[in-house]
């Protein structure tokens, strides 16, 4: 059973319309929330979080609708950017309250390893208020996993923390996925994203545009050729046997490398190296280009703008 | 675009390609005190309400035709009705009384105007913005100086000049009265700036201290009023300290500038002196917050 | 007019971007940077630290907004605790926080930035139009910046630093609150910044994808001092990890092939590592061993740790 499902969700605010048709299952393990500004994302999680109720359609958070049974709380963990904290609290009575309220069976022990956890275990008992900004993300962030939730929604938990910090939480929701837990995180740094959720729901403007793991959907968009950066010596001679050959639909050079256009690219890879020895030319590198996420999301929010900027 | 225009691109012959991207400026580059200029334009400008609407305009303006009514409504009249009613223009609105009967419009002027200045930058933190690729802070308090300082003569020292102005066009021998009464001149900006610099800067002083326009204009009224009523309330209860009329803080300026004129010393209960003092207290408290403020390694 | 200070321009071989000798501040009992030494001169360099390395104060001093307590600061050429009144005419800083003020329009901003650092008014009013296009900004240049989002704030700030032509400029979290597109659409522009436009650039980010894409050199900062500094294609993966190969198709038959060339092979990051300096010995083992074992090739580059690997371990 899907600890998160929105079926056939639409939220308007006044004449704005946040989300429009929503309709997705969650699996256990991570999955990313990407989407442009304003196309939703916030939305989302407050419709998750239970902060707010859809204008249509059905949200189910671990089987249940929230509004009609509050109990579903205690196994839900939420860290949002815009909260506040209250800055005379110590960190540990922060998430140590919140463990409380969410049930947590030991709640000061609970703070006490979600801190470490985050890497706040020196600071745990200083003021909220003289927090930096990174730090009181990572509170929340605590906060968020104190009660040992089964489904966590997180909100740009990255902002504001430094490369070191960073590369730690991400580990951490790595983690958190690994123990089968189900975790919906949003950001906008691609590659970190890609690093830590294997599958992906992509917003814009309010609509559900692709979900699932990111290979997949590369594979469904099949009027995109696969490019592939190759470096080697005499690289035009090798592009001119490629060309030859029918394995590639284009060649093109750039920064002192060939980018090629393949539509089979399994059989380029096999009949690559037999054309290069045959020709005489060293290969030297070779690297799949624009089947990372960060391409797929181009490439969809192009297709769904489709005439504009 | 470089000073001398976009470099052709590729020329045929007969066609052209231009090149029109960024280039680097490599013409005249003017020195600080053009910065100084600057931002004292702008800030007088939007401080009487440029590029912000037709409300922030219509206070700022109507203070100062406000300010010119009584010079416009003696030289109408006068104009009116000639010399039938015998009035001299000189005894009718002397000089020296000018500034006290539009006391109240000069102190709201600076009100409204000097947390324009400085407020909006300190909350937007535009300050940092100005004070770390354009201007040091001695630049950039000159100029917000400045900026306060001449559109506040615009109600302290304008309207004197247009009075003295109309009373030339009516006079029968302008140059003699010219002749005579010159001194008077001098005495108008005197008592202009005297009033510009003392409103002007209690004014930013407040302002330094807050983002908040509301906050500053509150505060400005309240330092200078309250003490202004509390000297009334002692000056009843005590009865004849008429030194008490130095902490009346709203129209202590006032006061003093009415020294200038030798008609009207008379009436003045303190002398220039005690006037001067008092004065150079409350601007030298106000040039000392503005000038910690802005001091090098404070948040201003 | 009032003559600036007349400086007289360095020599082009002897000028340094940036130079720094020994610089120390403390502010109460906390030393922000202990003896920092620097001599910069790649077009593009990144400045990376965790919180409470340095940077931002190494940054303020660069911008001669504060001075040090010890040390020499040469930005241009020039002594930044001395002339800071010429340096900060030549210098565009794009701050980190928000500066911009709400109640004036895009173009007023970069117009009166523009006279502020000495530009004639028509100059100025010319060149805020063009950077405001550089910037992606035209359409929406006449409205008031408190309407604006926050890609378009962003863009704001970059136009005010570079509106007045600067020779360096110094970025601080540029693509702070940016979604995905407007984080590519800024790294491009400031790529182009040092490769098209001339303009040499300093970058801090927090994202490391940030430098990597931008910089042609980085200086890390830990706890007040420099812990490396140098250029960036100097400091990927270490010669000797090896080769690593991704591919699909039978694997055993090309492990087995590339040991019968004395090629040793293991399995790891996905892929086969084969051990050895990638040089043309190597790679022409490889390559032939895939013909003959009929894998279909996938990937192929040096093994080891990547650049981004490099940079969190330095960082501390």
């Amino acid at each position: 059973m899907s600890a998160l499902v929105f079926d056939g969700v639409s939220r308007w605010y006044g004449d704005t319309v946040a989300l429009a048709d929503i309709t997705f299952a969650l699996a256990p393990g991570v999955t990313g929330l990407l989407g442009h500004n304003g196309a939703g994302k916030s939305t989302a999680l407050k419709l998750g979080a239970g902060f707010t109720r859809p204008s249509a359609g059905s949200v189910r958070v671990l089987g249940q609708d929230l509004s009609a049974s509050p109990a579903a709380y205690r196994r839900l963990g939420i860290a949002h950017d815009r909260d506040a904290l209250w800055p005379f609290l110590t960190a540990r009575a922060t998430v140590a309250l919140c463990a409380r309220l969410r049930g947590a069976r030991d709640p000061e022990a609970a703070a006490g390893r979600a801190l470490a956890e985050v890497g706040l275990a020196e600071v745990a008992d200083r003021r909220v208020g003289g927090f930096s900004h990174g730090m009181r993300q990572r509170v929340k962030l605590a906060q968020a996993l104190a009660h040992e939730p089964e489904l966590l929604l997180l909100d740009e938990p990255l902002n504001g923390l430094d490369p070191a910090q960073r590369r730690h939480i991400v580990e951490l929701i790595m983690r958190l996925g690994d123990e089968g837990r189900t975790v919906l995180v949003s950001s906008h740094v691609l590659h970190e994203v890609e690093r830590m959720a294997p599958r992906v729901l992509v917003l814009v403007n309010g609509h559900l545009v692709a979900s699932g793991a990111t290979p997949a959907i590369r594979d469904l968009i099949a009027e995109r050729p696969r490019s592939i950066r190759l470096r080697a010596d005499d690289a035009r001679g090798l592009g001119r046997e490629l060309i030859g050959a029918g394995l590639v639909e284009s060649v093109r050079f750039e920064d002192g490398a060939m980018v090629v256009e393949a539509g089979d690219v399994e059989r380029l890879g096999r009949e690559l190296p037999r054309l290069a020895r045959d020709a005489g030319v060293r290969l030297r590198r070779m690297e799949p280009v624009g089947d990372d996420l960060e391409s797929v999301y181009a490439y969809l929010n192009e297709r769904a703008r489709g005439v504009g900027r | 675009m470089s000073a001398s225009g976009p470099a052709p691109g590729a020329r045929a012959a007969d066609a052209e390609i231009r090149d029109v991207r960024y280039d680097t400026y490599a013409g005249e580059r003017r020195g600080r005190r053009a910065a100084v200029g600057s931002l004292a334009l702008r800030g007088a400008l939007r401080s009487l309400g440029a590029r912000r609407g037709w409300k922030a305009k219509a206070v700022p303006i109507a203070l100062v035709l406000l300010a010119m009514g009584p010079a416009v409504i003696v030289l109408g009249v006068r104009a009116l009705f000639g010399d039938q009613t015998g009035i001299d223009l000189t005894e009718a609105l002397p000089f020296s009384g000018y500034q006290a009967i539009i006391g109240v419009i000069i102190l709201l002027f600076a009100g409204i105007t000097t947390p324009e200045l400085l407020c909006p930058d300190r909350r937007d933190g535009t300050l940092e913005l100005y004070l770390s690729t354009a201007v040091s802070r001695a630049e950039y308090l000159a100029g917000r100086v400045i900026g306060a300082l001449a559109p506040l003569l615009l109600v302290t020292m304008v309207p004197m000049l247009v009075l003295y102005a109309g009373i030339l066009v009516f006079e029968d021998d302008p140059i003699g009265y010219l002749r005579e009464n010159w001194a008077d001149l001098p005495r108008i900006v005197g008592a202009g700036l005297v009033l510009a610099v003392y409103y002007g800067l209690v004014g930013l002083a407040v302002s330094s201290l807050t983002g908040r326009r509301a906050f500053a204009i509150g505060g400005y009224l309240l330092l200078l009023v309250a003490p202004t009523v509390l000297s009334g309330l002692l000056q009843e209860a005590v009865g004849g300290a008429e030194e008490l009329d130095l902490i009346a803080f709203s129209i202590l300026p006032i006061g003093f500038a009415g020294h200038f004129f030798p008609d009207a010393a008379g009436d003045i209960p303190n002398t220039a002196a005690q006037y001067a003092a008092a004065y150079l207290v409350v601007v030298a408290a106000a040039a000392a917050v503005l000038l910690h403020r802005f001091r090098p390694g404070g948040d201003g | 007019m009032e003559p600036s200070t007349h400086i007289a321009p360095p020599a082009p071989s002897a000028a340094r971007l940036i130079a720094t000798d020994g610089v120390v501040k403390r502010f109460g009992a906390v030393t922000a940077l202990d003896g920092v030494t620097l001599a910069l001169d790649a077009a593009a360099t990144g400045l990376l630290g965790v919180n409470g390395a340095g940077k931002s104060t190494l940054m303020r001093i660069l911008l001669g907004l504060v001075r040090p307590d010890a040390g020499r600061v040469e930005v241009l050429g020039v002594d930044a605790a001395r002339h800071r009144g010429e340096l900060r005419r030549r210098l565009g800083y794009m701050p980190e926080r928000d500066c911009l003020p709400l109640e004036m329009t895009a173009r007023d901003l970069v117009v009166h930035m523009a006279e502020l650092r000495g530009l004639p008014r028509r100059a100025a009013v010319l060149r805020a139009s063009e950077v405001l296009f550089q910037v992606g900004l035209e359409e929406e240049r006449s409205r008031l910046i408190r309407t604006f989002s926050t890609g378009m704030r962003q863009r704001t700030k970059l136009a005010q630093a570079l509106v007045h032509s600067p020779e360096l400029v110094v970025l601080d979290e540029p693509t702070n609150g940016l979604d995905p597109s407007g984080r590519e659409e800024m790294l491009s522009l400031v790529r182009r910044l040092s490769s098209e436009l001339g303009i040499a650039v300093m970058l801090s980010s927090h994202v490391l994808e940030d430098v990597t894409r931008t910089c042609d050199a980085v200086v890390v900062l830990r706890e007040g001092r420099v812990v490396t500094s140098g250029r960036l294609d100097a400091m990927e993966g270490v010669a000797d990890r090896g080769l690593l190969v991704r591919a699909t198709g039978d694997l055993d038959r090309f492990a087995a092939a590339l040991g019968a060339r004395g090629l040793a092979a293991s399995r790891g990051d996905g892929g086969v590592v084969v051990a050895g300096a990638p040089e043309d010995a190597l790679l022409d083992g490889v390559r032939d061993a895939a013909a003959e074992s009929g894998i279909a090739l996938r990937e192929l580059r040096p093994a080891g740790p990547t650049l981004e690997d490099a940079l969190v371990e330095a960082l501390g």
